[in-house]
């Protein structure tokens, strides 16, 4: 690597300069004497002179060329996309599954692009299995009615289970081997815009085994059927429901106003122990409270899920609705509060850093309780946080949330909104990856 | 202490300074490289004017024989300009004026810039007509569709008419009807007559039935893979467009260009192919000053993707010395749906012309500031208007203004670019505006009024700010043995009056040295103009109160005449 001149020994300038000087001298007095110039015409002409005699291709840079390519191959479009309908899927598994990946196969141009197949199989790192396929007819081009049939297996080793109630300790943390195989089907209507009406109907087979953290002991190793119902023998499930929807987001990918508001009914008919049967209703009400010309949000959730055991029966504790997570108790462990009932209040304030950025300051309060007189605000769990919300054009594609509690904090990475998109059983458009 | 510029900024070619650890011999042979460049002729020369000064046209450019077209990359635009510093920058120590300019500081025609309303008024009607205006296309019969539009983010199709003429159909996005074809018709007549070469276009509506497919069309889907267009194809996208009240589709039709298209031009550097193109980009005042017309027109979309180089053969004598049959590149700007508050694709965001997409210092500071520092242009006011989008001008600052990224060109603009934009922006009258705001057709008298009341109020703080920036005076003329010029703070009613002092100086042309003339205090020409030989300077130092703000303007006595042949400014 050569220095710069004024970094060299003194002789050597003195050397470098001897040759230098005369050969500048000689340049300028050449230039001079057979470029001299007698109007303002000439010198511009003298300039596209030198120039014509330096003429190039004007050709851009091999990364810009490369981009160039990038762009109109379609590249990363074909990447995200995939190829022959086969592409990488991230994510979508249960909260606390890990780092989760498979391949998918998408198709979008099915009947003239007015339905869509798909089939994935992810797994984690932490060995959550996951395999689904789904037929719909999603509700594009204005279309008024849309249809979705879909089967899931799920394979999840290492479920967090403390034990019911609101009360649960810690400490008591175990974990039990969650596997289920639902068949459903979801017709629905959308009478008038943003308004979405349906019925959905499918069959649920359980099983709940031993789990594999070997960190944790095995819930059912301490948690006997009395406290965790079901824990010793599962039941397959008829499940039938309806839901309503109404949604005026202004932007679901990444809501800055608007609302979404849902409710789904289910029922679920204990087809093989005839000792499970109940039904269940999921509320939820999101706000969206823009202010600063939207760079500021205010979004609010509140959702409360109620289940109404049938007679003599009881809601087995795999069915149970859950608190603790990625998404509604962000300072708690995943799963961490089963009962059959629960509540939930989040509240995060947004703000732009940049185009591509949001920041968010949240406080998430909720609770789970076994009567359904306890449903009040009372002796709520509480945690505090903040995150960051990456999107591309105006949609959320990463999410990550650091939420504190009494019980330590949580680190979340996502791939999703913190909020849902709609009711559990309503199709929703697949996710980016 | 005020910069001063008294050098003609023709060309100047400059050696950079190399800092890094380079080879000594690669550092002498760029040194004398660069040297070779500095010593060109007109430095040589010896003289601060020449005859033919000032000149009002470029000379006629050489022929262009070997341009190739070249695609450039909106990503490597984007991240160059966001990340690093392309083109030669101002540094405080080291001010670069503006360069292709005449010695009066005005940018001469050429094949980047023709001087037209603020030189030669234009009447309404030639306002309105804009760059063409006698090309819409024929509704006498079908539309033939003989491509997609590829490029940009709003949906739209290539057509040749009944007479064989091809246009691009660019629509609006559904929510927004009106708001991108009407920014792009109305902001192409703005930039048309601030002087810059555009599209010709036009706001259309028309039947579906007026649609036909051409043969062996191709479109490309969302993962760029071709396919032969059908029919539906066609329905489909116009499923995605507003229509009118009347059941019409509305779009622009922007007149194809003519000549064979290059790429876009950036702005920095210049184009290795073309033999005219001598200065760089980040140093032509009409790109430096683009800015303030951008600003204007909330023109935040004004990257080098949106601009088109195209190699034409002149049909018939244009200014410049083109003669018919010349082949030279003509650059253009193109594509303003993205202005008057639009995004093309919705409303703009309300960031727009306040902040770049992403820079370092505001996302710090709201990153720790837990968005409680609420920035000024995040309280602007909008109207609901649809087709108007996120346009005003109570949170526009006109020096504040910035593009959706970083632009060398407008980077490295001066006061006296500034000016050069303003005096330009301040000739539209109200009546002009209205005349090229109704080319618009909105079909809402309310969105048409807040486009023209905006752009009213704009263009008084585009005055305000950048005309206070430099002594405002142009138009300068000698008549009757007097000095005359116009105060365009006084005539735009920026300041009511000011008293001015003069300083008469004799000009040695050679030495560029000042010589006062004792006592010639007024703007009478002294008797020793008036009695000089032909050839002879003189010089005229005006203040008025601030004594940073300067204006030297320089006299050349001729046989009968005095004329003014330069214009110096310090601020």
């Amino acid at each position: 690597m050569g220095r710069p001149f004024y970094f060299l020994e003194p002789k050597i300038r003195l050397q470098m300069l001897r040759i230098t000087i005369p050969l500048v001298v000689i340049l300028f007095l050449g230039t001079s004497l057979t470029a001299q110039v007698e109007s303002r015409a000439a010198e511009i002409e003298a300039a596209r002179d030198r120039k014509a005699q330096a003429l190039e291709p004007d050709t851009p840079t091999k990364t810009e060329r490369n981009l160039v390519y990038l762009r109109d191959k379609r590249i990363l479009e074909r990447i995200t996309a995939g190829i022959a309908g086969f592409r990488l899927k991230l994510g979508g598994l249960a909260s606390g599954s890990g780092f989760a990946l498979g391949p998918e196969y998408l198709r979008r141009d099915l009947w003239n692009q007015t339905a869509l197949f798909r089939g994935a199989a992810q797994m984690s790192f932490r060995g959550y299995q996951k395999y689904d396929v789904q037929f719909s007819v999603p509700p594009v081009n204005r279309g008024l009615y849309f249809l979705e049939l879909g089967a899931v297996h799920r394979n999840y080793p290492q479920v967090n289970y403390y034990g019911p109630g609101p009360d649960s300790r810690k400490s008591s943390r175990s974990n039990f081997r969650l596997e289920d195989t639902q068949w459903n089907g979801t017709f629905g209507v959308r009478p008038v815009p943003r308004l979405s009406l349906g019925a959905a109907a499918g069959y649920l087979l359980v099983n709940v085994g031993p789990g594999t953290d070997a960190r944790f002991v095995s819930a059912e190793q301490v948690f006997a059927p009395a406290e965790a119902v079901g824990i010793d023998r599962q039941a397959n499930f008829l499940r039938n429901g309806f839901f309503v929807q109404y949604d005026y987001r202004d932007n679901p990918g990444g809501p800055r106003s608007g609302g979404n508001y849902f409710a789904e009914y289910s029922h679920y008919s204990d087809r093989t122990l005839g000792r499970h049967g109940f039904q269940r209703l999921d509320l939820e009400l999101q706000q969206y409270v823009p202010f600063f010309n939207r760079r500021r949000v205010l979004a609010l959730r509140g959702k409360s899920t109620l289940t109404f055991a049938d007679d003599g029966q009881q809601v087995p504790f795999y069915l149970q609705p859950t608190l603790g997570g990625s998404e509604d108790l962000r300072g708690f462990r995943p799963f961490r509060f089963y009962d059959d009932n629960l509540i939930a209040l989040n509240a995060e304030y947004r703000w732009e850093t940049f185009s591509g950025l949001d920041m968010a300051l949240f406080a998430d309060a909720g609770k789970v309780f076994p009567r359904r007189a306890q449903w009040n605000f009372r002796d709520l769990e509480g945690s505090v946080g903040f995150g960051l919300r990456f999107n591309v054009r105006n949609a959320v594609f990463l999410r990550t949330d650091v939420g504190f509690s009494h019980e330590g904090f949580q680190v979340w990475v996502k791939f999703n909104n913190v909020f849902s998109e709609g009711p559990a059983r309503a199709p929703h458009t697949p996710s980016v990856f | 202490m005020g910069n001063v510029y008294r050098k003609s900024k023709w060309f100047r070619s400059r050696c950079k300074v190399h800092r890094g650890f380079r080879p000594v011999l690669h550092q002498l042979l760029a040194s004398l490289a660069a040297l070779a460049l500095l010593l060109g002729p007109g430095s040589l020369s010896g003289r601060r004017f020449y005859p033919d000064d000032p000149l009002q046209a470029a000379p006629r450019p050489r022929p262009v024989t070997t341009a190739l077209s070249r695609k450039l990359s909106e990503y490597y635009d984007f991240f160059s300009n966001t990340f690093a510093q392309p083109g030669e920058r101002q540094a405080p120590a080291r001010l670069i004026p503006a360069q292709e300019v005449n010695t009066l500081g005005e940018v001469p025609d050429s094949s980047w810039y023709t001087n037209r309303h603020y030189r030669n008024p234009m009447s309404l009607e030639e306002l309105a007509r804009g760059a063409g205006g006698e090309s819409a296309p024929s509704l006498e019969g079908p539309w033939t569709v003989v491509a997609a539009k590829a490029e940009g983010i709003t949906p739209g199709f290539t057509i040749v008419d009944s007479r064989r003429r091809r246009y691009v159909l660019k629509f609006d996005p559904l929510n927004n009807p009106e708001i991108t074809t009407a920014a792009d018709v109305i902001s192409s007549k703005f930039f048309h007559a601030l002087g810059y070469f555009v599209p010709d276009n036009y706001v259309v509506e028309f039947d579906r039935e007026q649609l036909v497919l051409g043969e062996d069309v191709l479109l490309r889907d969302s993962l760029g893979r071709e396919h032969p267009m059908t029919e539906r194809d066609l329905s489909e996208v116009l499923l995605n467009v507003p229509r009118s009240p009347n059941g019409k589709y509305r779009s622009i039709a922007s007149f194809y260009l003519t000549g064979r298209p290059l790429g876009p031009f950036r702005y920095y550097g210049t184009r290795r192919d073309d033999p005219n193109d001598v200065v760089p980009h980040e140093h032509r005042r009409d790109l430096r000053g683009l800015s303030v017309f951008c600003a204007w027109l909330g023109h935040d979309d004004s990257r080098s993707i949106n601009t088109l180089d195209m190699l034409v053969e002149a049909e018939q004598p244009r200014p410049g010395g083109v003669v018919p049959g010349l082949r030279y590149i003509r650059h253009h700007l193109i594509d303003f749906g993205s202005t008057l508050g639009s995004a093309s694709n919705g409303a703009n965001s309300p960031r727009s012309g306040h902040e770049y997409v992403f820079a370092w210092k505001p996302a710090i500071v709201q990153f720790f500031t837990v968005g409680v520092l609420v920035p000024p242009w995040a309280r602007a006011k909008y109207p609901d208007l649809p087709s108007v989008g996120r346009f005003e001008w109570e949170k526009f600052d006109a020096a504040g203004w910035v593009p959706e990224y970083r632009n060398a060109a407008f980077s490295n603009r001066l006061p006296d670019d500034e000016f050069w934009a303003a005096k330009q922006v301040m000739a539209f009258t109200d009546d002009a505006i209205r005349a090229i705001v109704r080319t618009g057709q909105y079909s809402n008298p309310q969105a048409e009024q807040w486009i023209v009341e905006s752009l009213l109020a704009r263009r008084d703080k585009i005055g305000r700010a950048f005309l206070s920036k430099v002594l405002p005076l142009d138009r300068f003329a000698v008549e009757n043995g007097r000095l005359l010029f116009d105060d365009l703070g006084v005539r735009h009613r920026l300041v009511s009056s000011r008293n001015y002092t003069v300083q008469w100086f004799r000009f040695d042309n050679e030495s560029e040295a000042k010589t006062p003339l004792d006592g010639e205090t007024s703007f009478t020409l002294p008797q020793q103009i008036e009695s000089a030989a032909a050839g002879q300077y003189f010089a005229a130092d005006i203040h008025a109160g601030d004594p940073k703000k300067m204006v030297t303007v320089y006299l050349r006595k001729q046989p009968g005449q005095v004329e003014v042949v330069g214009i110096d400014r310090a601020w």
